[in-house]
């Protein structure tokens, strides 16, 4: 007897069919009697994804590798069967309840490799999962009431809501019902099934914390009160990613009533008029800004008045407890008396009142929002004996407990402590935020998490000799520019990507500087300049130091980063830019946590320095100035200036590119689009494995097609593309770099 | 029934010390690459930062190997995954033979500093639907570990149910006794 009949009574029978259905699937898949790609888009939908190394390669540090997995079909595009995969397991709002943990404990000890992963959408993750497993893993979850289902595809993915829903002071009303509503509304819509990206939901109490995040999801819905009715504020079009976007007013009030069906609109809207062929310009971001949100919103309208009338509209709303769980006794005041070591400091970093009096949420500082499964079952009696409210994962790779009466504050701090998750440092600079990166991410460029890591044992030990205003800081940390790691919201935020130098591949990292968390991530970060990856940790000292020293009364980090300019934080990291040659410096050739040699990608060949490489070399440097110059346009408000020298920027890449095999090209702009999109971009040479052409389609586009009138955003979003049309320009000459050199090793041995 | 995987735990002799995590970072990429253990091997897996986790692991297709660090004692840790059928008492010898020739690896290298007691090997059933941890489920497999004690240990071996305050966790047992000897000697034992 297997899962699937132990647990036959205990799952909702459509969870049940769509499950077994899956796994009729993957069976039919092994026998190759269903397409690839048809099977890889149907395990994505069920939050199975592919994990890096499944295309069984892996370079070792000196050569590429091929693993030696049995030849059976694939289960995706250059993705073998038997290469372990994540597993994305969605949390609405984060809530989670002790036998939930408890059953995803288990699930982290028998598929996985008993870890438990936050991730900064409040999921939880499980890595090295054998796709044969999947069917049995989400049987277990759905028994106690967890999906899968659309955690991964171009759907709606989990609900995102603020972790003090409900306990906080400064939250219009507790927008958690509503959360639960919009999931269960949205779980497997006929409406979302046909969008060409991903569409991520967002729901925020207040204004002003950051907690929701609301300006930089898809949608977004911050809980407001008109009249004495509830409603929303509903914003759009925000996003991270390459070009971030900040979201844009839909709505200043909507009616709680008509949430769900203003939702469904915005969908079916989306599924119409939203991009299909270009994934790349296929969030509803891009539609937003392609429309005009005035547009939009008429659309939206439209739309609305064609919907059929849906019951669940109104019902699902209804039927919800505005707080879910009770306290298991009355709230009471923590007494005075013996403190255990350590408790002081950890009651002022991880303990919040709530709004109802004698009652605290505690937070859980997860390094890099890992749990063991001892630690999740441990984390569910303390749940249990403590709190009468369910735990919550949160965006900061973390998990709350709500509802603990403050008198239980010493027995809690000693409980997590025992269980070795009394860390204290929550929501401080301590508390680095990483994406997954390199460790198993097939588009990590850099070792986000061995950096975080890093960064967190150096800034722990000496965390109480650092000044409130630096302990207040957030890091994040992305392993590429994809911003999984959300580094655009830090006040210092990094993302991977690679530099040569000497020859070789070097990881490097980008820094990102006075991103606005507050405010649900009201502002982004700037980049200032990749720096080698071994030098993160002395740049972090460098800039927290400096902003120590210089900081204005009450300055912020962004207010000082705006104050001292672009030029003056340059100057502070300008030192650790430079990389020493390999034999002076090797350490610098490898990333965190990592033994082998750097490489991107696999390359699977040794690199050395070649003609082609060091022309590049000096012809990107003007690139890169006429970035940087374009950011201290923008700073001092010369918008036009500031797009006219990113584009110039993207101009003097492509050039640089070009120049390796015509080197008369001249400066004129159409001159060098032209040659750069016949050489490089028609014939894919420039195209990233993932990406594809988008960034050099950025080129292109501006060349085509240049702005009437440039405002502050145009501006920004052009620097946007600018970086990452130099980064792409990088990567690019090593790819042909590394080319050239397999073909003359090749002669060589002939 | 037989279950998807079983664990084997080497402990170190000084179960408290403290790991050397790059040290086996380095280690553990120099096995995939010299393929010094048995195994598809994939990749190193740095859970350092996470206390008493499962330290630095050995990421491979059909078993894991890592530094454990679990409650508090440090070990080696062979997981054989993937098991689809077979004796159990096959499939015991053969899990507690990879833990061994892995901690005996890693003792030859040298380089990551811990050396191992073989007095003991702790075993887990990880597959709860096949193995649930209780008096039941412990009296249905304890015929094989105390078969295995004795090929390992000699005459007067023991099997102590671990764990039996915990039934949420996996089924384990403890495997002891003063006839052990080396490394060696176990494995010996063991494929004779």
């Amino acid at each position: 007897m297997g899962w699937k009949e132990v647990l036959n009574d205990k799952i909702d029978t459509a969870w049940a069919e769509e499950i077994d259905h899956f796994d009729s699937q993957v069976a039919l898949r092994k026998q190759g009697k269903l397409d690839e790609k048809v099977f890889a888009e149907t395990r994505l939908r069920r939050g199975v994804y592919g994990q890096r190394y499944d295309n069984g390669k892996r370079h070792d540090g000196f050569a590429e590798q091929t693993l030696a997995f049995a030849d059976v079909p694939t289960k995706g595009p250059e993705t073998v069967w038997d290469a372990p995969g994540m597993c994305r397991i969605k949390i609405p709002y984060g809530g989670v309840s002790p036998e939930q943990m408890e059953v995803l404990a288990d699930c982290s000890e028998e598929y996985s490799d008993a870890i438990l992963h936050v991730t900064t959408r409040q999921d939880f993750q499980l890595h090295f999962v054998h796709i044969e497993d999947t069917a049995d893993l989400m049987r277990r979850l759905a028994a106690v009431g967890i999906t899968t289902r659309e955690a991964c595809g171009n759907s709606v993915r989990n609900v995102t809501g603020c972790p003090l829903a409900g306990t906080c002071k400064t939250e219009t009303f507790d927008i958690s019902p509503y959360a639960q509503a919009l999931m269960t509304f949205m779980h497997g819509h006929p409406d979302v099934q046909d969008f060409g990206r991903k569409f991520k939901p967002a729901f925020s109490g207040c204004e002003t914390e950051a907690c929701g995040l609301v300006q930089m999801h898809d949608g977004g819905y911050v809980a407001k009160v008109k009249d004495g009715q509830k409603g929303f504020k509903i914003v759009v079009g925000g996003g991270l990613g390459a070009v971030p976007h900040q979201a844009e007013v839909l709505s200043e009030f909507t009616p709680v009533e008509e949430l769900l069906p203003t939702m469904q609109a915005v969908a079916r809207v989306f599924a119409r008029l939203g991009e299909k062929q270009n994934r790349n310009r296929a969030r509803i971001k891009f539609l937003v800004a392609k429309l005009g949100i005035e547009e939009f919103r008429r659309l939206v309208e439209e739309e609305r008045k064609t919907l059929p009338h849906d019951d669940r509209w109104t019902s699902l709303i209804e039927d919800m407890a505005e707080t879910s769980g009770e306290p298991v006794g009355p709230g009471e005041a923590l007494a005075g008396g013996d403190r255990p070591e350590g408790f002081d400091e950890w009651l002022s970093t991880n303990a919040r009142s709530q709004r109802q009096e004698g009652y605290s949420v505690v937070t859980l500082n997860l390094p890099l929002g890992d749990l063991t499964a001892d630690q999740a079952r441990a984390l569910a009696d303390i749940a249990r004996r403590y709190t009468g409210d369910n735990m919550r994962t949160t965006v900061e790779q973390n998990m709350v407990l709500r509802f603990v009466r403050n008198a239980d504050l010493v027995a809690v701090f000693e409980a997590l402590t025992q269980a070795g998750i009394g860390a204290p440092g929550g929501e401080t600079i301590v508390d680095v935020t990483s994406c997954p990166g390199t460790d198993t991410c097939k588009l990590g460029i850099a070792a986000s998490r061995g950096l975080g890591g890093e960064l967190r044992q150096r800034l722990a030990a000496k965390s109480a000799s650092l000044p409130d205003a630096v302990k207040a800081l957030r890091i994040k940390i992305s392993g590429c520019f994809n911003s999984c790691g959300q580094h655009h919201l830090a006040d210092i935020g990094f993302y991977g990507n690679s530099r040569k130098v000497d020859g070789r591949t070097v990881p490097h990292f980008q820094v990102i500087l006075g991103g606005q968390w507050t405010e649900n991530a009201g502002q982004y970060g700037m980049a200032m300049g990749s720096i080698p990856s071994k030098a993160a940790p002395q740049v972090v000292e460098a800039l927290t130091d400096a902003y120590a020293q210089g900081r204005e009364s009450n300055e912020t980090f962004r207010e000082w980063v705006e104050r001292i300019g672009k030029r003056g934080t340059r100057e502070i990291i300008k030192p650790f830019m430079k990389v020493a040659p390999y034999a002076e410096a090797p350490e610098f050739y490898s990333d965190w946590g990592d033994v082998r040699e750097f490489t991107i990608g696999d390359l699977g060949i040794g690199e050395c320095a070649g003609e082609m490489v060091s022309l590049f070399g000096i012809e990107v440097v003007k690139a890169e100035s006429q970035g940087f110059d374009a950011q201290v346009a923008l700073e001092e408000g010369d918008f036009e200036e500031a797009e006219d020298l990113a584009y110039r920027a993207m101009l003097s890449a492509a050039r640089a590119l070009v120049r390796l095999e015509y080197i008369d090209v001249t400066e004129d702009a159409n001159d060098i689009v032209k040659e750069f999109k016949a050489r490089f971009f028609d014939t894919e040479r420039f195209f990233d494995r993932f990406a594809k052409g988008k960034f050099g389609q950025y080129l292109i586009d501006r060349n085509a097609t240049p702005p009437a009138s440039v405002d502050r955003d145009e501006a920004a979003r052009r620097i946007e593309e600018s970086q990452l049309f130099i980064e792409a320009a990088h990567a690019c000459e090593l790819r042909e770099s590394a080319a050239a050199n397999l073909a003359a090793a090749a002669r060589a041995e002939q | 029934m037989i279950p998807k995987r079983i664990s084997a735990k080497i402990f170190t002799t000084e179960p408290e010390e403290a790991v050397d995590h790059d040290a086996f970072i380095a280690l553990f990429h120099e096995f995939i690459r010299e393929k010094t253990v048995e195994g598809l091997l994939l990749d190193v897996a740095d859970y350092a930062h996470v206390p008493e986790g499962p330290g630095v692991m050995l990421i491979g297709h059909d078993v894991d190997y890592g530094i454990d660090q679990t409650a508090g004692r440090a070990g080696l840790l062979a997981v054989k995954k993937r098991i689809e059928g077979g004796e159990l008492a096959a499939l015991l010898d053969e899990t507690v033979r990879l833990g061994l020739l892995a901690a005996k690896a890693v003792e030859g290298n040298g380089s990551a500093g811990v050396q191992f007691a073989p007095g003991a090997v702790q075993v887990q059933f990880i597959d709860r639907l096949a193995h649930e941890n209780s008096d039941a489920g412990f009296g249905s497999v304890k015929g094989e570990l105390e078969a295995l004690a004795k090929r390992l240990f000699g005459e007067g071996a023991q099997v102590e149910r671990a764990d039996a305050d915990e039934p949420r966790r996996p089924l384990a047992a403890t495997l002891s006794g003063a006839g052990g000897g080396a490394i060696d000697d176990l494995v010996a034992r063991l494929s004779s």
